[in-house]
C-alpha cells in the first residue's frame, strides 16, 4: 500500500526557552495551513525525534534551533545534523540571542542561517518570513499564493 | 565566602562584557542613544547588542543588552511584541539580578572548548 504525502510542509524547532517557543508557535499560526511547526524543549529531543522519523516521510523542510539550550547547545546538535544522513542539505537556522559574527560564521560553515531573536512585533514576522525563505521553492509559491 | 564566590563572579561577568564591548563595531555615547527613537533603540540592540540575560519583573519580562560601553535593560509588555520602558546605565550594578545566567553560560562554555 502507498502511503499518500503529507500535503504540509514539517518545520522542526528547538528552544529551552518557553516564551521563544511560544512567540514562534503563534508567528507560524498564520502558515498553518502550509507549515506543521513541532517543537522541542531541547536539542536532545530533537534529535530522538529526527532519528526516529519514518525514513520514507518527506524530510523537514526547516530546522530551527536555538543555541544557549541545556544538555546540548545548538551548535553541537547543528554538527550532528549534518553528519546525519539526508540532512547534509536540509535547511536549518541557528535562532538565537547572539549578535557574534562568529556565531553567525559557525553557522555558514555548517550551510546553517543565522538569525537573532526578534525586540518587537514587526521583526518577528520579518524574521519568520526571512526563515522559510531557507525552505523550497515550492513551499514559497504556496506561500506566496496565500498572501 | 558566599559574597567572596559573588565577588568572583562579578569581575568574570564583567570581565566577558568588556571583551563584548570591544566587539562591538559601532561606538555611539549614551547620550546619543538616549536621544534617539524607541524603534531605532530596538533595531540597534537587535543588530549588535550583546544579550546579558533575562528575568521576570512580576508579571514582564526583562531583557538586559549590552550595548556600545553602556547597558540598556528592555521590559516588555508584551514579549519580544511590545515594550513597556527602555532603562539605560552605565552602572554595572544593573546586571547584578542577571549574574548567575551569565555564570553557569560561561561555565558552559567552558565546557563545551574542551
Amino acid at each position: 500500500m502507498t502511503k499518500a504525502l503529507p500535503n504540509k510542509s514539517l518545520v522542526l524547532y528547538a528552544d529551552d526557552d518557553p516564551d521563544d517557543l511560544d512567540l514562534v508557535k503563534e508567528a507560524f499560526s498564520i502558515y498553518a495551513y502550509a507549515v506543521d511547526l513541532k517543537t522541542f524543549k531541547d536539542g536532545v529531543e530533537l534529535l530522538k525525534e529526527v532519528s526516529t522519523m519514518d525514513p520514507y516521510s518527506p524530510l523537514p523542510c526547516l530546522i530551527i534551533l536555538d543555541i544557549n539550550m541545556p544538555r546540548m547547545n545548538g551548535k553541537e546538535v547543528l554538527h550532528r545534523l549534518r553528519n546525519m544522513r539526508g540532512y547534509e542539505n536540509v535547511p536549518i537556522v541557528l535562532f538565537s540571542t547572539s549578535t557574534l559574527p562568529s556565531e553567525r560564521e559557525f553557522a555558514r560553515s555548517f550551510g546553517a542561517g543565522f538569525i537573532t531573536k526578534p525586540l518587537y512585533t514587526e521583526q518577528i514576522h520579518l524574521l519568520i518570513e526571512q526563515m522559510l525563505d531557507h525552505c523550497s521553492d515550492e513551499l514559497q509559491e504556496r506561500l506566496k499564493r496565500k498572501r | 565566602m558566599a559574597s567572596e564566590v559573588k565577588v568572583q563572579h562579578l569581575n568574570f561577568a564583567v570581565q566577558t562584557l568588556t571583551k563584548a564591548i570591544v566587539m562591538t563595531k559601532k561606538v555611539i555615547g549614551i547620550q546619543e542613544f538616549k536621544n534617539l527613537p524607541e524603534r531605532q533603540q530596538l533595531d540597534l540592540l537587535h543588530q549588535e547588542g550583546v544579550h546579558v540575560g533575562k528575568r521576570m519583573v512580576g508579571d514582564n519580562t526583562v531583557i538586559l543588552y549590552q550595548f556600545s560601553g553602556f547597558y540598556v535593560e528592555v521590559l516588555y509588555k508584551s514579549y519580544r511584541k511590545e515594550v513597556e520602558k527602555i532603562t539605560i546605565s552605565k552602572d554595572v550594578a544593573i546586571i547584578h539580578p542577571y549574574l548567575d545566567q551569565i555564570a553557569v553560560r560561561d561555565l558552559d562554555k567552558d565546557e563545551n572548548t574542551d
